[in-house]
């Protein structure tokens, strides 16, 4: 059940949803946006009026409420995040240009660092666009997905562009064992470091201001983080067979 | 009661000071404040118009908030009157009972 049909099922859904999309890009956290559904619920009740009489316009009113970011939300906790994802995409790009493993030895080109950086400098720029315009983004969901969509194509052709046009520049030969025990390294280092930030903080969910809060297990915890070994292992068997073959 | 649509920049510069003294008069809520406010003659006041101002009045301390779960409905916010904010009215009152004697003169002396 969602956060608004659970702690204001007598509010229209669509004015809830609106409601606690504005708040959440405004960083408010989980307990004051429960808080403040569950006082239009309440008032609601009593009065017998809709939302959108009793309160008017649910993003006119989440912003008139000035409830302030949590410190989960700041701009510092976003970029740790951003980072730790960083991390972890870093090491798998490294990993996976070890393969297909032809011979011992694997030639790090212009290309290769090139499209490395365009990948993840483009990664933190969209995540930072994205944290910045946030409030926009959420209440324009088609604009935002045609400009994802956008971004990434655009990404993805400079990404191309680079393997392409300085893949025939061999700087260094490196033994593909080191450049997987490398990549290894830093994919551990991200996957600790989310794993560590995930143990020590709860979840910052949506919860009613007299409600239990659901505990999270460590395996509930620690479970996502087996998205990008998984996938990286997936994606280093395929090129070994389809491409090495 | 019923009460004239007073113009609402009355009401806007003198909300404030109406929803502390029902606040004053014992701990409450959001709903029966403008049921209260209602019944004094001061119109309908709506929770667009309420909520904002009883969260900027709690960040400033004058009020003191708890939640209390209900039998029949969703938790409900309690609001009392904080001694910081006993003292905001208290000022704010007297400030109000000399400005409104100035306008009256004014007013009935034209």
């Amino acid at each position: 059940m969602t956060s608004e049909k659970r702690l204001a099922p007598a509010v229209d859904p669509d004015w809830a949803n609106d409601f606690l999309l504005t708040l959440r890009a405004a960083g408010v956290s989980g307990d004051e946006i429960g808080g403040a559904l569950t006082d239009v619920e309440a008032y609601v009740r009593d009065s017998g009026e809709s939302a959108l009489e009793a309160f008017g316009d649910p993003i006119d009113y989440a912003r008139s409420l000035g409830l302030r970011p949590s410190e989960k939300q700041s701009a510092a906790e976003v970029a740790k995040v951003v980072a730790m994802v960083a991390l972890q995409t870093v090491g798998m790009l490294i990993i996976l240009s070890a393969f297909p493993w032809t011979n011992e030895q694997v030639g790090v080109t212009a290309g290769l660092l090139s499209s490395g950086f365009v990948i993840v400098a483009g990664m933190i720029l969209i995540a930072w666009a994205a944290y910045v315009h946030f409030d926009h983004l959420v209440h324009h969901s088609t604009m935002a997905a045609l400009l994802g969509g956008l971004l990434s194509a655009v990404l993805l052709g400079i990404t191309f562009a680079c393997a392409r046009l300085l893949g025939h520049i061999e700087l260094v030969a490196v033994p593909r064992g080191a450049i997987i025990a490398l990549g290894c390294v830093v994919m551990a280092i991200g996957i600790l470091w989310s794993g560590r930030n995930q143990l020590a903080e709860e979840p910052d969910v949506i919860s009613g201001p007299l409600e239990e809060r659901p505990h999270r297990s460590a395996f509930r915890a620690l479970a996502p983080l087996a998205i990008v070994p998984g996938v990286t292992a997936f994606a280093a068997v395929f090129i070994q067979l389809v491409v090495g073959s | 009661m019923d009460s004239p649509a007073w113009p609402s920049e009355w009401l806007k510069g003198t909300l404030e000071l109406c929803v502390l003294s029902v606040v004053a008069r014992g701990t409450t809520y959001g709903y029966a404040i403008t049921r209260d406010l209602s019944e004094l003659g001061l119109g309908t006041i709506k929770g667009g118009t309420l909520y904002p101002l009883l969260s900027r009045l709690d960040d400033a301390g004058h009020l003191i908030v708890e939640w209390h779960a209900s039998e029949s409905g969703p938790a409900r916010k309690y609001y009392t009157l904080s001694p910081s904010g006993a003292e905001y009215l208290a000022a704010r009152k007297a400030q109000w009972d000399q400005f409104s004697r100035i306008i009256h003169a004014t007013i009935t002396e034209s």
